[in-house]
């Protein structure tokens, strides 16, 4: 059963999904205090939020059992990511759900904008009739510049395409092919701003893109440009903007989003009379509040279930993952780095890691994740899983690199890995099958095809007549029933890996008693 | 068919010479490509050493598009849709990094299973890699035939299969060494015209504009047919050109026949 705390006014559609599920208990308290939310956090399985919770340190380290974090919306400015990872704890948000209401807003701004509607309108409302003051223009023909090019800016593409605008778009990670398809000119920051009648901004605010349009790039604008900004308050300088405007090279611009919010009395922008503003109305439409809510609420049972984890901001899971091909490598992986550990002489110092598959780049953080998880396991338990399993390894000083040349590339779906400790080494070699039964084909330079699965015994031993007697003899007495024996010989057959499935964990003194057998070199068991 | 390279004959750049930032590795890295496309040193010894130089993120790479398409050579989309047109097929065939190339190929016209270049791959586990906010810097790159000073020949006999008269256009030592793969090679001289090469190529393009390889790839007459058409301009460019002397041949026979089919 898990707990869900809702802790933000969230969407009623949202709560319902949660209610809905059978394994899930809900509970609705908004208004807490830090102190509170630290009290009562420790009953909970997950958290959802909007923008005004916020999930602190304190927070996160009393919540034992807090496993999920979800934002329903974008920001997760109030959550301390950096400890949510540290704790284990899975923070995601739903970048998806606003796209629409998004480049509706910036369209309403857009349209507003070129036909002067709220000067318009609130002169009727004083009681005057001005036809000639409010002469607007037409969009048609026009050139619209998107800066940036993701979800948000294709949507905007489509609507200004139906008003038939030429659209130039300004993103250098996206490919020509999308341009192609979209119809949109692919060009350079500088060109855009160049030939663009209006230019609005979709992109995310990183070093790059504090502050894209300051002086310098807004002198390079067409005089009479009219410049929109519903994505976020730090991609402009407002005080070049105003200055711009007041200089009559900007013609107009339109603002819902501010570096601060609410912004200061003095903002340059708020009131300035050639500036249409909203306040931060992007995703304000019932049917994205809606939509927030609902998928918060089912990402948020799918992780805590383990069946999908998309949209998280912690975790190294590229955008766009096939999540159940992934989790498959994921899963293979740390039960190749549990055998690592269980088989290591002394602590392992670092991982080595090769990945054959097509998607070979996509999948290598998720595998490291997985690899970490399975090696830190056996000293650490619980406390680490796939969120904190990187981090926890960079502070242990566990070191993992991507290798070529580890092993044979036999099979399409292979994750090789080599561990290395004091004076050793061991690499293990493990296949993802599409039937979710993953196999083991190599542990040092003995070649198998083994089930990771349940309780497995592992175990070295000089290769003479009479040991698989002698182990099953030992096994029997103590009513331990052997699934499958998997040999392996080493090429100048003198020693053999046995990899054997046990139906039930035997006690430390048989362990013992098998170590004590002439030919057994080495035993350890194990539960992948 | 015509086949193009793309550093320094559709683009005015060295793709991976652009990836370097800071002064002292340009300066580096410029003379190593310099050196090579002038055959003074193998390509293969200095390919790697480029990139490691420089250990470019996976961003970092792409955005070499963004410099290929700005420094397109004068009329290079023009000619490529010409040739189209005509149905004559283009191809890439580059010692550059393949993913730039390619996008800059989607963005002249060429399609992207015609492009021959280097593939680069990435250390997804290098830095801070578990947030997603490192990027992947370049590990190392695919072993490939174009990385190598004689590679172009072999790609070109071995990938390049279609049927057809084959035009070469290129401007390295590299390039020239595939000459005996292909119907015609043309040197290109309008970025950088290296002695190794325009001394050696049996046709010279010596004009800025690379219009003049429509006239190579389907000759004089087939071009002067485009005049009035949808690619009336690119046509006047390639031959206007011709007329101010952008083919030198060095193979006076070749210069001859050329002469011939085009009065």
């Amino acid at each position: 059963m898990f707990n869900i705390l809702i802790s933000d006014n969230l969407g009623a559609d949202g709560i319902a999904v949660l209610e809905a599920a059978e394994d899930v208990t809900v509970e609705v308290r908004t208004g807490l205090s830090e102190d509170e939310l630290v009290d009562i956090i420790g009953d909970y399985d997950g958290l959802l939020i909007r923008s005004g919770t916020q999930v602190t340190a304190r927070v996160l380290q009393a919540g034992n059992r807090l496993r999920v974090v979800g934002r329903a919306g974008v920001g997760t400015d109030n959550v301390d990511v950096d400890e949510a990872t540290r704790n284990g704890v899975i923070v995601m948000n739903t970048p998806g759900a606003n796209t629409i209401a998004t480049a509706e807003h910036t369209f309403a701004l857009l349209m507003a904008t070129a036909r002067k509607l709220v000067p318009a309108h609130n002169s009727l409302a004083d009681g005057r009739w001005e036809r000639s003051a409010f002469t607007g223009h037409e969009l048609k023909g026009k050139t619209l510049g998107i800066v940036g090019f993701g979800r948000i800016g294709q949507v905007v593409a489509v609507r200004a395409q139906a008003f038939e605008m030429t659209v130039l778009a300004y993103d250098p990670f996206v490919s020509e092919r999308i341009g192609r398809e979209a119809r949109v000119e692919l060009v350079d920051l500088d060109d855009l701003l160049a030939a663009s009648d209006f230019v609005t901004l979709h992109t995310a605010l990183s070093d790059e893109t504090t502050n894209l349009i300051n002086a310098e790039t807004l002198a390079t604008m067409k005089p009479g440009a009219v410049l929109i900004n519903a994505a976020r308050g730090g991609l402009v300088d407002a005080a070049a903007v105003a200055a711009s405007l007041d200089a009559d090279h900007l013609g107009h611009a339109a603002v819902d989003v501010y570096d601060v919010e609410p912004p200061a009395d003095d903002h340059p922008l708020v009131g300035h009379p050639k500036v249409l503003h909203t306040p931060h109305l992007g995703a304000s439409t019932a049917e994205a509040q809606r939509s927030v809510a609902i998928e918060i609420a089912e990402q948020t049972l799918d992780a805590l279930r383990g069946t999908r984890i998309v949209n998280s901001v912690n975790m190294a899971f590229p955008p766009g993952l096939d999540f159940a091909r992934a989790n498959r490598f994921i899963t293979l992986a740390a039960k190749m780095g549990k055998l690592q550990a269980a088989m290591a002489d002394a602590q392992i110092e670092q991982v080595e890691l090769e990945l054959y598959a097509a998607d070979a780049e996509e999948l290598m953080r998720p595998v490291a994740a997985g690899l970490l998880k399975g090696v830190l396991e056996c000293a650490m338990g619980d406390s680490v899983n796939f969120v904190n399993a990187p981090l926890v390894a960079r502070e242990r000083g566990l070191k993992i690199s991507r290798s070529v040349g580890l092993g044979q590339a036999d099979y399409r779906n292979q994750i090789t890995c080599r561990v290395n400790w004091g004076d050793g080494e061991r690499t293990v070699s493990g296949v993802v099958f599409s039937d979710d039964h993953p196999r083991i084909v190599q542990v040092s330079n003995y070649r198998l095809e083994a089930d990771p699965t349940g309780t497995v015994l592992l175990m070295l031993n000089n290769d003479v007549p009479g040991v698989i007697g002698d182990v099953g003899g030992v096994l029997g007495e103590h009513q331990i029933n052997i699934g499958e024996w998997r040999l392996g010989r080493n090429p100048e057959r003198s020693e053999a890996l046995s990899f054997i499935n046990l139906d039930s964990a035997p006690e430390v003194d048989v362990i013992e008693r098998l170590r004590s057998l002439d030919a057994v070199t080495k035993a350890v068991v194990v539960d992948l | 068919m015509t086949l193009f390279d793309c550093d320094s004959t559709l683009s005015a750049v060295e793709g991976i010479d652009e990836l370097a930032d800071a002064p002292e590795h340009q300066r580096q890295i410029a003379d190593l490509t310099e050196q090579a496309m002038d055959g003074d040193i193998p390509l293969e010894e200095v390919y790697g050493r480029r990139l490691e130089l420089v250990g470019p993120t996976r961003d970092e790479v792409r955005s070499v598009k963004s410099r290929y398409k700005a420094n397109a050579v004068p009329d290079a989309q023009a000619v490529i849709a010409a040739l189209h047109h005509l149905d004559t097929e283009t191809w890439i065939v580059s010692g550059g990094l393949l993913e730039p190339v390619a996008e800059f190929a989607t963005w002249l016209g060429v399609p992207a299973d015609r492009v021959r270049a280097v593939e680069t791959h990435f250390d997804p586990l290098d830095g801070d890699w578990w947030d997603g906010s490192t990027q992947p810097r370049y590990a190392d790159h695919g072993r490939c035939e174009l990385t190598t000073t004689d590679g172009k020949a072999e790609v070109i006999r071995r990938s390049v299969t279609s049927g057809g008269r084959r035009l070469f256009v290129g401007d390295g030592v590299s390039d020239l060494a595939a000459a005996d793969e292909v119907d015609l090679f043309a040197a290109y001289a309008g970025v950088v015209a290296r002695p190794a090469v325009v001394d050696h190529a049996p046709v010279v393009i010596t004009s800025e504009s690379i219009a003049p390889v429509l006239a190579l790839a389907i000759g004089p007459g087939r071009v002067r047919e485009l005049v009035g058409g949808p690619h009336d301009h690119v046509a006047r460019t390639c031959l206007d050109g011709i007329d101010d002397g952008a083919l030198r041949f060095n193979d006076p026979d070749l210069g001859r026949r050329f002469a011939a089919s085009a009065s």
